[in-house]
C-alpha cells in the first residue's frame, strides 16, 4: 500500500506538468494579453514595448513558461500583475476559506442525502420515496445562483437577519468562521445532497436485491444489520465515487456562490484572474487546482481499498 | 418417525400489475425428525417458494403466503411476527442457497461471516465467535481454518464458498436445515463432496432436511422421502424409492423416464413432451393435462383432489381419484 501511494505521488510529477504546460499554452492562444488590457484604446507602441518588457512577456512564448516554471519549481508562484501580490500566499489564504466551505456543505450534504436515501431506498414505491426524491430533483436542478440569492432574500426580508459580509477565519474565531459560512454552505450542501441521495438510493437498492442479503437474513439478522452492516457498506463504492467528485470541484472554487456570499475563495480570484488575462494568477491557480484535484482521486481510490477488500494496489 | 415440520394447504400467490398468479396452490406435506425430504421438480414448479415460505424468507411483495400453516414443533410460523420468526431463522431453521460464489457479503471475512450467525441468537463476543466459526470450518472439511477464517470471499473456490455457507447454516445446530439446490452451481466432482458433507452432518446431529433439487440423482443418494412439484401443485410424496420403482402420478413416471443411464446405450433419451405452462395460465383441470401421455376426459374438466393411498403415499391424480 505505501509503495503504491509513493508510486501514485512520483506519477503526480508528469500529470502537473503536462497540466501546467498546457495552461500556459491555452492561456497566451487566448487572443489579448494583460498589457493589451491595461493599455486599453490607446495605443501607444512604445509603452507597450515597456510594459512587456517590464512582464517578461519581450520573450519566446517557451522562454516565459520556463522562466515561470522554474520559479514554480522553487515555490515561487510569481506576482500578479494587476496587484503586484505574490501568488502563492495569495492562493494558500483564499484556499483556506475554500476548504472550509468545502468542508461544511459536504457535511452538511452527506447529513441530508444518506439517511434520506436509506430511507428511499427502504421504502421504495410509497409517499416516502416518492418525497425523497421529488426533494433530490429539486436540489439538483436549481441552479446555486437562484438557491443563494433566495436564501439571501428570505433571510433579510423576513427573518431581518443579515449574513456578515466579513469572512472570519476559524482560528481566529470557530463560531464565527461557522457563521460566515453557513448559509452558502447550506446552498452547496443542499445541491450537492441531491445526487449523493440519488446515488445512494440507487445503490442501496441493487445491493438489497443480492444473494448475500438474502444469506444475511437467513441468518435471522433484523433489517437494521442487513442494512446498516451489509447493504450499506456495499453502497459506499458509488457514493465515495460522486463524493470525491464533488468535493475535487468545490475545492476548485466555487465562483456564483462566492459572489453571491461575498467569500474570498478560489473560484472569484480565478475567474478574476481570467478576466484580466493576469498570467501568473490563473497559471498558479489552475496548477494548484490540478493538484487537488489528483490528491482527491488518490484518497478517493486509498479509500475504495480500504471498504472492499477486492480492491487491493501493488 | 415424529413430525418435526407440518405444512398444511400451503398457497402462495404472485402480486402482478392487477392480478394475482398462484405459485403454489394447496401443498401439504410433512417432514420428520431426522428425515431427508426432497422437493423435485422442473425451474419455476414452486419448489424453491415453498422452502422459502418456510423459512419466512418470500420475497414480499410481490409473493406472499394466500392460505395454509407452516407447523413447527407446535407453532405456526406463519403467524408469528416478523421479531419472532427472525428468532427462529438462523437459530432452528437453517439455509443453503444455490449459489455460493454470491450467497457471501464480499466486504467480510469468513470468519466474521459465520460469528454473525451466532451473534444473532446468543451473546457471544468476538473473540469466541471467530474461535467457534474456525471450529466450525473444520467440520465442514476447511483446512487450514484458522486462516480461512481470515480470508475473503473472494479468495475462495466455489466448492469451498459453499462449505462456509453450509458452517453458516449449521453454526447454530437447527433441528431444520433448508438446502435450495446446494449442488448445482458446483462442479460434478465436488457435488458428491458437498452432498456427502450434508448428509453425514445432517445423520449425525439427528436434524431434519429438506433438499430442493431438479436432479433425481440428488434425490437418490440422499433423501429418505421425496415431494415432487409440477406447476405450483404437489403431485406426488412416496418413500425414494417407491418413486423409482414404483411412480404413481404419470409426471414422475415421465420425469424417471427421463434420467440417463450409462447402460442404455442405443435409443434415445426420454422427454416429457412440451413445456411447462406460465405460472397463472393453468385453465381448469389437471395442471399436466396437456403433457399427460394418460390423459382422460375428465382432466380437462375437473382439478383431481389429493388422494391418500394405503401405504402413506398421497398423489393429485384422477388415475387414483376414486380410491380417495
Amino acid at each position: 500500500m505505501r509503495t503504491y501511494i509513493l508510486r501514485r505521488l512520483a506519477l503526480f510529477i508528469p500529470v502537473l506538468f503536462g497540466i501546467s504546460l498546457a495552461v500556459f499554452i491555452l492561456l497566451h492562444m487566448i487572443p489579448g494579453d494583460a498589457v493589451d488590457l491595461m493599455m486599453g484604446i490607446e495605443g501607444n507602441p512604445e509603452l507597450r514595448q515597456q510594459l512587456l518588457k517590464q512582464y517578461g512577456m519581450d520573450y519566446p512564448w517557451y522562454a516565459q513558461y520556463w522562466n515561470w516554471i522554474s520559479g514554480v519549481l522553487r515555490g515561487d508562484f510569481g506576482v500578479s500583475m494587476r496587484t503586484g501580490l505574490p501568488v502563492l500566499p495569495e492562493i494558500v489564504s483564499r484556499f483556506k476559506v475554500t476548504l472550509m466551505l468545502t468542508v461544511y456543505s459536504s457535511v452538511i450534504s452527506w447529513i441530508i442525502a444518506i439517511p434520506l436515501g436509506v430511507v428511499a431506498a427502504v421504502k421504495r414505491n410509497t409517499w416516502v420515496d416518492g418525497g425523497a426524491r421529488v426533494f433530490a430533483l429539486i436540489w439538483v436542478s436549481v441552479p446555486n445562483f437562484a438557491l443563494g440569492t433566495m436564501l439571501l432574500l428570505v433571510l433579510s426580508l423576513v427573518f431581518q437577519y443579515y449574513p456578515p459580509l466579513e469572512y472570519t477565519p476559524f482560528f481566529a474565531s470557530p463560531l464565527g468562521n461557522l457563521g460566515s459560512l453557513i448559509w452558502p454552505s447550506l446552498v452547496l450542501g443542499a445541491i450537492m445532497a441531491g445526487s449523493v441521495m440519488r446515488m445512494t438510493r440507487s445503490a442501496l437498492l441493487e445491493n438489497l436485491q443480492q444473494d448475500y442479503i438474502r444469506t444475511v437474513r437467513a441468518k435471522g439478522a433484523t433489517e437494521r444489520v442487513v442494512i446498516g452492516r451489509h447493504a450499506l457498506k456495499n453502497s459506499l463504492l458509488p457514493i465515495v465515487t460522486i463524493i470525491g467528485m464533488q468535493v475535487g470541484s468545490l475545492l476548485g472554487g466555487t465562483v456564483v456562490t462566492e459572489q453571491i456570499f461575498s467569500l474570498p475563495g478560489l473560484g472569484l480570484y480565478t475567474l478574476t484572474g481570467i478576466n484580466q488575462r493576469d498570467y501568473p494568477v490563473v497559471q498558479g491557480s489552475i496548477l494548484f487546482f490540478a493538484f487537488i484535484f489528483v490528491i482527491i482521486n488518490l484518497i478517493v481510490d486509498v479509500i475504495y481499498s480500504w471498504i472492499d477488500p477486492r480492491i487491493s494496489y501493488r | 418417525m415424529n413430525t418435526l415440520l407440518s405444512v398444511q394447504g400451503l398457497s402462495i400467490g404472485l402480486a402482478t400489475r392487477g392480478a394475482k398468479a398462484s405459485i403454489v396452490d394447496d401443498a401439504s406435506f410433512e417432514v420428520g425428525q431426522g428425515e431427508v425430504f426432497g422437493i423435485v421438480g422442473e425451474s419455476g414448479c414452486g419448489k424453491s417458494v415453498t422452502a422459502y415460505a418456510v423459512a419466512g424468507l418470500l420475497a414480499s411483495p410481490p409473493l406472499s403466503v394466500e392460505s395454509g400453516s407452516i407447523m413447527m414443533g407446535g407453532v405456526d410460523l406463519l403467524s408469528l411476527p416478523p421479531s419472532r420468526m427472525r428468532s427462529v431463522r438462523g437459530k432452528d431453521i437453517g439455509m443453503i442457497f444455490q449459489e455460493p460464489m454470491t450467497a457471501l457479503d464480499p466486504l467480510y471475512t469468513i470468519g466474521e461471516q459465520i460469528a454473525e450467525s451466532l451473534e444473532f441468537h446468543a451473546k457471544v463476543g468476538k473473540r469466541e465467535g471467530i474461535e467457534r466459526a474456525v471450529a466450525m470450518l473444520g467440520k465442514v472439511g476447511i483446512p487450514e481454518p484458522r486462516r480461512i477464517a481470515a480470508e475473503y470471499p473472494h479468495r475462495l473456490s466455489g466448492g469451498m464458498l459453499q462449505r462456509v455457507v453450509i458452517a453458516i447454516a449449521m453454526i447454530n445446530e437447527p433441528r431444520l436445515l433448508i438446502a435450495d439446490e446446494p449442488t448445482t452451481a458446483l462442479d460434478v466432482t465436488i457435488q458428491a463432496q458437498i452432498l456427502d458433507l450434508m448428509n453425514g452432518l445432517v445423520r449425525s446431529n439427528g436434524m431434519s432436511m429438506i433438499m430442493i433439487t431438479h436432479d433425481l440423482g440428488v434425490v437418490a443418494e440422499t433423501c429418505d422421502r421425496v415431494a415432487v412439484f409440477y406447476g405450483g401443485h404437489l403431485v406426488e410424496t412416496a418413500p425414494v424409492d417407491r418413486i423409482f420403482s414404483d411412480p404413481l402420478h404419470p409426471y414422475t413416471e415421465g420425469l424417471r423416464k427421463s434420467v440417463a443411464s450409462i447402460g442404455d446405450r442405443d435409443g434415445k433419451l426420454y422427454a416429457i413432451p412440451g413445456s411447462v405452462p406460465k405460472a397463472g395460465s393453468f385453465g381448469p383441470g389437471c395442471r399436466f393435462q396437456g403433457r399427460c401421455a394418460r390423459r382422460m376426459e375428465r382432466c380437462g374438466r375437473e382439478a383431481p383432489p389429493v388422494s391418500i393411498r394405503p401405504d402413506g403415499r398421497s398423489v393429485r391424480c384422477w388415475l387414483y381419484g376414486e380410491e380417495a
